[in-house]
């Protein structure tokens, strides 16, 4: 991940007084976190269909992210907002834990 | 097979005919025993034999037809026969243990004999038989021949898991009173289970030729206590014994292994050896067992082994980084180019930081090649020796090392008090070694009683109370959201309620985790301070883990329930976990480039802090596009790949430091290691090149060329779909809000005096630069030598003016009424649209030729708005309003000029355009990077690296427009859009042009017929690019991000702004370079001592002068390639050429994938060089 957006996710989630290392595991597992909530979120917004659809996309991307994220933005309403609700979320819950 | 036989025997008799079969065909046997017995080779062979008996793919004999075939979905690309085959015996075969496999594939015939028999030897199957049948057959007879056997050869070890058939028949063993049933039964469960541990267990030994006896009693007790554990005990000792670094040696130690004997009782240890037998008790683990069984092989002072030991070589040793690897089993003729064991644990050891091999130098720590048995290193923690064999990679090495080398070498996180150490157990000797750290006091054990465990937090009075504020706010904000549908931002005195409960708690972990890991005397002692930061942050992590489920759940209850019933609650659960695999299925990095985009679509920007650590969307859309580009152009296959994977200059230091270590090591003379080194300096080079272009704006590589992530990151740095959930006190993500201005207001018109340079003070104020003459008109070269012509004079005259229009326009009123529609209209559009008008410029200019004409006329007109009846604008030179109409009849009123102008347009090489775009381009990039800053003719020079000529313009060609210096200002801005910017925002940088070096032009001649044909491919390819540049920019606005503010860029816009041209600039530069490595990498050649580069060689001087549409054609469509013979056999014959082609159709997918612009060759005979170029530049851009 490029140092100064690691930097700045560092900052803004309060890890700004680890050391690098640190700072990049705990952004690693923020991430994972934030990816894991939401896909929650957009899997309970999907209509069957879409729930079939994303279930073969997963079988179908092997490493391709891309393909799972560009049908999240496509198929699931308002994906951009959950992300920043969950982001929003994630921060909020963060904050003051790591200072 | 025998073709012949069919003739003895006419398989296509009927049965009844036939039956008995006189003579038995000639067939061979079905299985060769050739120590293959897999499943395939019997069924292979199986075909051969019934070949006489088939037609093809129908089975010939009634015989064969008459076997039953069960429904078996047939695999891709089988046969009926096969599908018989399988169906009967198949399944038979595939679940069938070994030596009743072997014994089937010897024996099955196919036969016109009814039913199933064996006769001497032979299993003939014929009509009527079912599978089962066959089986109960096989297996009858089978046990019947293993019992014929018994007498001369010992009985293989009976599973133990078939406890009871063991107790009630091996136990009373030799008595010959086991009936077939009982035999068949076991043999059919046996066939009918997956092959047990105990039965793997006893086929390697029995591979090793080592006996294997056990103890009946104890096994089957063992068994009884353990029902589910015994399996797992079996392959424990499976595992350990074909780890054992020279296990096919084994035999050499002991004849036998002994399993279960009771010699525990004779205070044994778990495993010994004894007369050359192996006692193993059931209670061994399989560490020890390794142990054991490695401790065999190793010279020793004459403890063990009993028996003598082999010839065993002198130990050899060698040094990598300060740790001793044993090299006595390495074996270099097994190492081949592409692996080497002594490489990868020097690999490995490139890989570790200095921390850790300080520490595994001060533990004596030491590695010791062993040969291919070894599967995966093992650690010896009382030798301090990691065993690796051949096979092992460096990820394995490392993987060991840091999983359970250096854990067993720190000191525990809990450190045990000395009473509670056993007193029997001895302390581990430390090695022999230097201390690391000799001025330091030695650490003597903390004193620091343990506290309750860390977890206990959550039973604190703190957790109690965060859990009530917690829930207050959560439930606050899911009401206020489900009431007003938006987002609810807790108020500050809250939210700062809730942090300081949670830094309560965060306080109250740290506490426990000091208690827990005790105070050392030291507590500067780095590795303490490691372990206790990693353990902290990793507790706290599962804390604010927990928060945000809590939050969440108190939040969702609040909110109301979707569609989703019991059943689809179900199968979200179930999708949910799918995703939860998958993702943690993929690799980290490409998890973290998955992440990079989600944080993207969340609100953060890639290469942001550079600039005073804020978000500026508009200056990484430039940047992007110029990483983006970098990416792309070294993109394709593994090019591609590597680049991607490259993306710090820390890694390209240890992929060089690893290959540098392998070229030193190689077997290859001197000479050559020292070819190699040079290239990989060279690749060095190249790679961090591309490091310091790419730092600061890319982000993960995984993600650098991929078109979905740069189309989300750029949807999300222009600030599409930002919520206000975003903005958060001290959050930076909130500073994409910062640079959202509130919209402007429509423009109050206020007709002022024409301004003029000086005049013009408005921040928003933008200059545009004249149009130049040798755009539109011939240029220079004979200037010197010819007097300028007569300058045409302004068509004042109403008469000449009526005239000129109907000259030029087939509806010379329309242009007295060009409406201004909506409110994205600008002076731009009104100029395109009066030119629509113009046959020659609506039917057959490209978009770069229009971009030139409108330009032309738009500064012509805002140089004196007043000349030709326009109004002029303070801000924007001419004013053009909402529902107006514009009169241009006096601006396109002479016709002399606009033929000119026309013609120039038209005389425009495919250079020249692709330039005009360029410039636009960049201009259009910079410009919505710094809004409101004025573009002078320095500014603009700046921004295309070249100083325009100002003054180029005579006066005495064009009148009023000529020899305008000054910069006009641009279009009227027609009514604030709410977004903040406007079509015309977007189209006047397409009209701005700049002014080359260069002299005025002589009137041009109308250009030759076939130049101003319609150029499809070219028309479409530059029409697509502008329409994908609109529609970029069109996001922009869309999303409000880009304002005109003075203010803002004084911030540091400005910088950021000029950074990322400039590289944009020196990309292009890069264009050049890039593509000669390119070509060189395809076409280069290494001769003795001798490179000729790829540009230099016969087979790249043939290719780039052929047209880049007729090869890539050739490619894809060989059959109906018009290319003349010599060059089509060329081009089908070499794998370089292919390549080539391979790469540039890969970028040619990246264009289409990064901007969805089907980028091909122009029609008219691009080479294959100016076309990769182009590409090339293109990719750049984008």
């Amino acid at each position: 991940m490029d140092e100064n957006f690691r930097k700045k996710i560092a900052e803004d989630f309060g890890l700004q007084n680890m050391d690098s290392r640190e700072q990049e595991r705990m952004v690693e597992k923020i991430g994972n976190l934030l990816f894991e909530s939401v896909v929650e979120r957009s899997v309970d917004a999907m209509d069957e269909q879409a729930m079939g659809d994303f279930d073969k996309t997963i079988e179908d991307a092997g490493s391709d992210y891309q393909k799972v994220i560009s049908f999240l933005k496509e198929r699931v309403p308002g994906f951009e907002t959950i992300v920043s609700e969950e982001l929003s979320r994630l921060k909020r819950a963060t904050s003051g834990i790591f200072a | 097979m025998d073709n012949n036989s069919p003739e003895k025997i006419d398989p296509n008799n009927s049965p009844q005919e036939n039956f008995p079969s006189p003579v038995k065909p000639e067939i061979k046997p079905l299985y060769e025993k050739q120590g293959n017995n897999r499943p395939e080779t019997i069924i292979n062979s199986f075909l051969e034999n019934v070949r006489p008996y088939t037609n093809g793919r129908d089975i010939r004999t009634d015989a064969f037809k008459s076997l039953p075939i069960e429904d078996v979905p047939p695999r891709e690309g089988q046969t009926d026969l096969c599908i018989k085959i399988n169906s009967v015996i198949g399944p038979f075969i595939y679940n069938i243990n070994t030596p009743v496999l072997e014994w089937v594939g010897e024996h099955i015939y196919l036969v016109d004999k009814p039913g199933i028999s064996y006769e001497d030897g032979r299993l003939n199957i014929g009509p009527g038989v079912d599978r089962e049948q066959i089986q109960s057959f096989i297996l009858e007879k089978f046990a019947e021949e293993t019992k014929a056997a018994e007498s001369t050869e010992p009985i293989p070890p009976i599973p133990p898991n078939l406890a009871e058939p063991v107790e009630e028949t091996l136990g009373e063993q030799g008595e010959k009173d086991e009936s077939e049933a009982e035999l068949h039964k076991r043999l059919r469960q046996k066939d009918e289970q997956p092959r047990s541990k105990w039965a793997e267990l006893s086929d390697l030994l029995s591979e090793l030729d080592v006996e294997f006896e056990f103890n009946e009693e104890q096994v089957a007790k063992f068994d009884k206590a353990n029902p589910e554990k015994s399996e797992e005990k079996y392959n424990e000792i499976k595992k350990a014994i074909e780890y054992c670094s020279s296990k096919n040696s084994l035999k050499e130690k002991f004849s036998t292994i002994r399993f279960g004997y009771p010699q525990i009782e004779q205070n044994l240890p778990p495993v010994s050896l004894e007369g050359g037998v192996l006692y193993v008790d059931l209670g061994v683990n399989g560490q020890e067992l390794i142990n054991f069984l490695n401790s065999l092989f190793i010279p020793t002072n004459g403890e063990i082994p009993e028996t003598p030991e082999p010839m065993t070589k002198e130990k050899q040793t060698e040094i990598i980084a300060g740790i001793e690897i044993d090299t006595t089993l390495y074996d270099k003729n097994k190492s081949s180019e592409d692996y080497d064991v002594k490489s990868e644990i020097g690999k490995a050891l490139l890989y570790l930081n200095d921390q850790e091999i300080e520490l595994l130098k001060s533990k004596g720590f030491t590695f010791a090649i062993k040969d291919e048995s070894v599967l995966f290193p093992t650690y010896y923690e009382d030798t301090k020796t990691l065993d690796v064999g051949f096979g092992s990679t460096k990820k394995d090495i490392i993987l060991a090392i840091r999983t359970t080398v250096i854990p067993s070498m720190q000191p525990a996180p809990n450190p045990t008090q000395p009473e509670q150490i056993p007193a029997s157990i001895p302390p581990l000797p430390e090695p022999i070694s230097p201390p690391t750290h000799t001025l330091e006091p030695i650490p003597t054990p903390t004193t620091v009683t343990q506290e309750a465990n860390v977890s206990n937090w959550r039973e604190s009075e703190e957790w109690k109370n965060l859990e009530e504020t917690r829930k207050s706010i959560a439930e606050a904000e899911a009401r206020a959201q489900k009431e007003t549908g938006r987002i609810f931002e807790p108020g500050e005195i809250a939210m700062s309620e809730y942090d300081k409960k949670k830094e309560a708690v965060a306080e109250k972990i740290k506490e426990s985790i000091k208690a827990e890991m005790g105070t050392p005397l030291n507590a500067d002692d780095p590795e303490y301070k490691d372990a206790f930061q990693k353990r902290l942050n990793d507790e706290l992590f599962e804390f604010a883990k927990s928060e945000n489920k809590a939050y969440k759940e108190i939040f969702n209850e609040g909110r109301e329930k979707n569609w989703k019933d019991k059943a689809g609650e179900m199968a979200a659960a179930v999708l949910n976990s799918k995703f939860a695999k998958w993702y943690t299925g993929i690799n980290k990095w490409v998890r973290l480039g998955a992440t990079t985009v989600l944080f993207t679509v969340g609100g953060y920007a890639l290469g942001t802090a550079a600039v005073g650590g804020t978000v500026l969307s508009s200056a990484w859309y430039a940047g992007g596009r110029g990483i983006r580009g970098a990416a792309s152009i070294l993109g394709g296959g593994a090019a591609r790949a590597a680049a991607e994977n490259r993306w710090s200059e820390k890694d390209i230091d240890n992929e060089v430091k690893e290959r540098e270590y392998v070229i030193k090591n190689s077997s290859t003379s001197i000479v050559e290691k020292s070819k190699e080194l040079e290239k990989l300096r060279a690749w060095e080079e190249n790679e961090k090149k591309w490091a310091k272009i790419k730092k600061g704006i890319i982000t993960v590589g995984v993600g650098a060329g991929a078109g979905i992530l740069a189309g989300l990151t750029e949807g999300v740095a222009s600030g599409k779909g930002l919520g206000t959930a975003l903005e958060s006190k001290g959050g930076k993500v909130a500073s994409i809000q910062e640079h959202k201005l509130p919209p402007r207001q429509g423009y109050e018109p206020t007709p002022k005096p024409l301004p003029t340079e000086t005049s013009r003070p408005e921040p928003e104020q933008f200059k545009v630069v004249a149009p130049k003459p040798e755009e539109v008109v011939e240029p220079k070269a004979t200037l010197e030598k010819t007097p300028e012509p007569a300058a045409p004079k302004p068509a004042v005259e109403e008469a000449d003016i009526e005239s000129s229009l109907q000259k030029m326009f087939e509806h010379p009123d329309n242009l007295k009424h060009i409406k201004v529609e909506g409110k994205v209209d600008s002076f731009w559009d009104v100029i395109k649209k009066g030119l629509d008008e113009n046959k020659q410029y609506r039917g057959e200019f490209t978009e770069a030729q229009k971009q030139n004409v409108v330009t032309f006329f738009t500064n012509k007109g805002i140089s004196d708005p007043a000349k030709y009846n326009l109004i002029a604008d303070p801000d924007f030179g001419v004013r053009v309003e909402p529902g107006k109409e514009v009169n241009l009849s006096k601006l396109f009123g002479n016709a002399e000029e606009l033929q000119k102008v026309l013609n120039g347009a038209a005389k425009k090489t495919l250079e020249e355009q692709q330039e005009i775009l360029d410039r636009s381009a960049s201009i259009n990039a910079y410009l919505h990077e710094h809004q409101g800053v004025k573009l002078t003719n320095d500014k603009v020079a700046e921004i295309l690296n070249y100083k325009p000529k100002a003054e180029v313009l005579a006066g005495d060609i064009y009148g009023d427009e000529a020899g305008t210096t000054e910069i006009a200002p641009q279009d009227t801005y027609t009514e604030g859009a709410e977004s903040g910017l406007s079509d015309q925002e977007v189209d006047k940088n397409f009209g701005t042009e700049i002014i080359p070096d260069e002299e005025p032009p002589k009137l041009a001649p109308t250009p030759p017929e076939e130049l101003l044909k319609p150029k499809t491919a070219i028309q479409e390819q530059l029409e697509n690019e502008i329409v994908e540049a609109k529609k970029r920019i069109g996001d922009l606005k869309e999303n409000n991000v880009v304002e005109n503010s003075v203010a803002e860029n004084n911030v540091g816009g400005n910088r950021q702004g000029l950074r990322t041209m400039n590289e944009d600039v020196a990309l292009a530069q890069e264009v050049d370079k890039i593509f000669k490595e390119n070509v060189d990498e395809i076409y280069g050649k290494r001769k003795w001592l001798r490179k000729i580069d790829g540009i230099n060689t016969e087979e790249w001087g043939f290719m780039k002068r052929l047209p880049a549409n007729k090869v890539i054609e050739y490619f894809r469509d060989p059959e109906n390639s018009d290319l003349p013979k010599n060059v089509l056999q060329e081009l089908g014959t070499s794998e370089k050429h292919r390549g080539l082609v391979e790469r540039v159709t890969n970028w040619i997918g990246d264009a289409h994938s990064k901007a969805q612009v089907d980028f091909k060759p122009f029609d008219n005979g691009e080479n294959m060089e100016a076309f990769i170029k182009r590409l090339g530049t293109f990719l750049m851009k984008k």
